[in-house]
């Protein structure tokens, strides 16, 4: 019994290093290497596919609020955009995306810039939403993130009901 | 008629030949493995790129050793560790309702419905019964020896 213990956390340890080592390794000779630590915060996440940085300051979200140049997005469910969502805002709820995309995006058009928002900081709605719109063709998806909760504590204009 | 001799080597060539193929894509690309992990939302951030260039080579070397028969405690061992966090990250997610693409085999699937999630579930569920297995099976071998 000692003995295969002792043998079972000497094998698995060993194995366990041979990986990182290799790992490591092989990845610092790869062209394509990535960084032992990585950037995930949420800000680095919102790179678009041709790198464009698709995370927009608060700031800049009430500037084009103001001056109605942008089309706001509700990522969430139908449920929490009732509940209360940015005033004039569209619900484009991710999870629904097929189902919602064209009665939502019809009058769109492609070059309009578009903020898609959600809540919390990791939330993952409103980014995978603008991922898919800049796919779809749309040019100027932009997130703004934990822009529910933002929002309201900065008590900017809220609506509540259906669009 | 099948002795459980051979069916442990049946087990073991299963079990490690999945171990060896999960482990390719990941190996190869490791970015897009890294954001898989970051999409679990289990593991810390500053852990997320380390475990996507180990954890492919780790899949792999235990499905060598499955294969070969060769440190089977170890590898036995850690095949249960890391089916046990896979199984346990999956129904995680499942629970919390998000729904991610499980990443096992491939690093370039699109997410998958809750559907196939629960596939995921049950299939890793399979596997970890077979490892479960596979290890009191290496542990009786390896204590009726010495006799």
């Amino acid at each position: 019994m000692k003995l295969f213990a002792y043998q079972t956390i000497r094998q698995s340890v060993i194995l366990i290093l041979l990986s990182a080592v290799i790992g490591i390794s092989v990845n610092s000779l790869r062209s394509d290497r990535v960084p032992l630590i990585g950037e995930w915060s949420p800000e680095a996440q919102m790179v678009s596919a041709d790198g464009k940085k698709m995370a927009i300051s608060l700031e800049e979200a009430k500037t084009l609020f103001n001056t109605q140049k942008a089309v706001f997005l509700d990522a969430r469910s139908p449920e929490d955009y009732q509940g209360g969502h940015i005033q004039g805002a569209k619900n484009l709820p991710w999870l629904e995306f097929a189902k919602y995309f064209d009665q939502t995006t019809s009058d769109i058009a492609q070059d309009q810039i578009m903020i898609a928002y959600c809540d919390g900081e990791t939330c993952h709605l409103s980014k995978e939403l603008a991922k898919a719109l800049t796919e779809m063709g749309f040019q100027n998806a932009r997130v703004l993130i934990n822009g529910w909760s933002l929002w309201i504590q900065n008590g900017l204009p809220i609506q509540k009901g259906l669009r | 008629m099948i002795t459980k001799k051979q069916s442990i080597l049946v087990l073991r060539i299963i079990l490690g030949g999945i171990f060896v193929y999960a482990s390719t894509d990941k190996i190869l690309h490791p970015a897009a493995f890294a954001e898989m992990i970051y999409n679990y939302q289990i593991v810390p951030d500053f852990l997320i790129n380390l475990s996507a260039l180990v954890l492919p080579w780790l899949e792999l070397f235990i499905g060598v050793c499955l294969i070969s028969g060769k440190w089977m405690p170890g590898a036995a061992f850690l095949l249960n560790v890391l089916l046990i966090i896979f199984f346990a990250a999956l129904l995680f997610n499942l629970y919390r309702g998000i729904n991610i693409n499980c990443g096992c085999f491939s690093t370039s699937a699109t997410p998958s419905e809750t559907g196939d999630m629960l596939t995921d579930v049950i299939r890793d569920a399979v596997f970890l019964a077979m490892s479960i297995y596979l290890f009191i099976e290496v542990y009786i071998e390896n204590h009726r020896r010495p006799e």
